[in-house]
């Protein structure tokens, strides 16, 4: 599955967010001490992609990948719109999405996608 | 059969227009970050919350006798998705749902209006697609056709048909129309004439009286059966004389 790029070329529209997610454990002591430890070997990348001013065809394309992905289900590579790495094993954080046109060429909706651990 | 009524306009819906579509999957993530998934198709649903204005009278009471008729959440219906092509694989002309004539031929894979290679070649005959929709609604047909030795193609709407001209462009064909058939299933599609052939592209149907842009689909086209309303109730104010205001929110789910 390749993620749907808009009819400009672009993946995602301002504003863009994207997080850094890792994972550290705390155990305290009684004496308040405390041992620090990773859960994850490294850090893992959300992307938030809001998408607003699309017309009907661009609309029914992300739908169309949403449906393909069966939601969260499914795993796609995606490619990091700040830096173009890309990142093999993604897939969406969501398991629905909401698609809204306010009129014509003006619909809209929100994708979330997580990277996973291989 | 139960239908979700059109618009004395021909519309199935006014802006905006919402529509959320939900899956399930069953996931457990580990605390590395590894995970296990499971999908479950056959739990998706789609939901539609649908809001009109300046309805007349006469449309109004077409709703309020609809929603006395399915009677809230008790019954189902047939949706046609206002915001969708009603067409199942819009672009792969060679699936069983396009019933094809007997010498026809079409070939995929060539150059389309937007820059792609999406378009097909249709020779020799007739490609129809044939959906469980009433009659008697107005529909639009659509499509973008070329031929490089121009002549014409024939856009098909149940039992009426157009003829329409294709030149060496890219143009986007229409045929829009109300029936006063009774019939609960409709044949859309194109013919061409024996000898002939015309590439098309972006095939499409709407429950409307225009053609809006282009949408892509699958496996689902935009008929919904077995639709429910997701609310027992149905709420509208009166603006003013002939002017009706209200709202409803629609349900479609593979296991209803």
């Amino acid at each position: 599955m390749t993620f749907p790029v808009l009819k400009t070329g672009a993946v995602m529209q301002y504003p863009g967010a994207k997080e850094l997610r890792v994972a550290t454990d705390v155990v305290q002591f009684v004496d308040g001490g405390e041992q620090r430890y990773r859960d994850f070997g490294s850090a893992l990348r959300r992307w938030l992609i809001r998408l607003d001013l699309l017309d009907e065809g661009e609309l029914a394309e992300i739908e169309g990948f949403f449906t393909d992905c069966q939601g969260a289900f499914g795993n796609f590579a995606f490619t990091d719109p700040w830096d173009g790495t890309e990142y093999p094993n993604c897939s969406l954080e969501q398991d629905s999405i909401e698609t809204v046109l306010e009129g014509e060429l003006r619909g809209g909706t929100l994708l979330v996608v997580k990277e996973n651990r291989s | 059969m139960r239908y979700f009524p059109q618009l004395e306009t021909g519309a199935m819906g006014q802006y905006p227009l919402r529509r959320v579509r939900r899956m399930r999957t069953v996931s457990n993530e580990m605390p590395d970050g590894r995970g296990v998934k499971l999908p479950d198709a056959a739990a998706a649903t789609t939901e539609w919350q649908l809001k009109w204005v300046g309805l007349t009278d006469g449309e109004m009471e077409t709703l309020a006798r609809f929603f006395d008729d399915v009677a809230g959440r008790l019954h189902t219906f047939t949706f046609l998705d206002p915001g969708a092509n009603l067409l199942c694989w819009s672009e792969d002309l060679e699936r069983g749902v396009w019933e094809k004539g007997p010498l026809v031929t079409v070939t995929g894979g060539l150059a389309d209006p937007f820059g792609g290679t999406r378009a097909w070649r249709v020779a020799n005959g007739s490609l129809i697609q044939t959906l469980n929709v009433p009659g008697w609604f107005y529909y639009c047909v659509s499509m973008y056709a070329r031929s490089d030795g121009g002549g014409q193609v024939t856009l098909v709407r149940g039992g009426e048909t157009a003829a329409r001209m294709v030149t060496r462009q890219w143009r986007r064909l229409t045929f829009a129309a109300q029936s006063v058939g009774a019939e609960e299933s409709v044949r859309f599609g194109l013919e061409v004439a024996s000898g002939a052939a015309v590439e098309v592209f972006g095939l499409q149907v709407e429950p409307q009286i225009a053609a809006s842009g282009y949408k892509k689909t699958a496996a689902r086209g935009g008929v919904y059966p077995n639709a429910r309303l997701a609310e027992d109730r149905l709420y509208c104010t009166t603006a003013g004389p002939g002017r009706h205001e209200c709202g409803l929110d629609i349900i479609h789910g593979e296991r209803f």
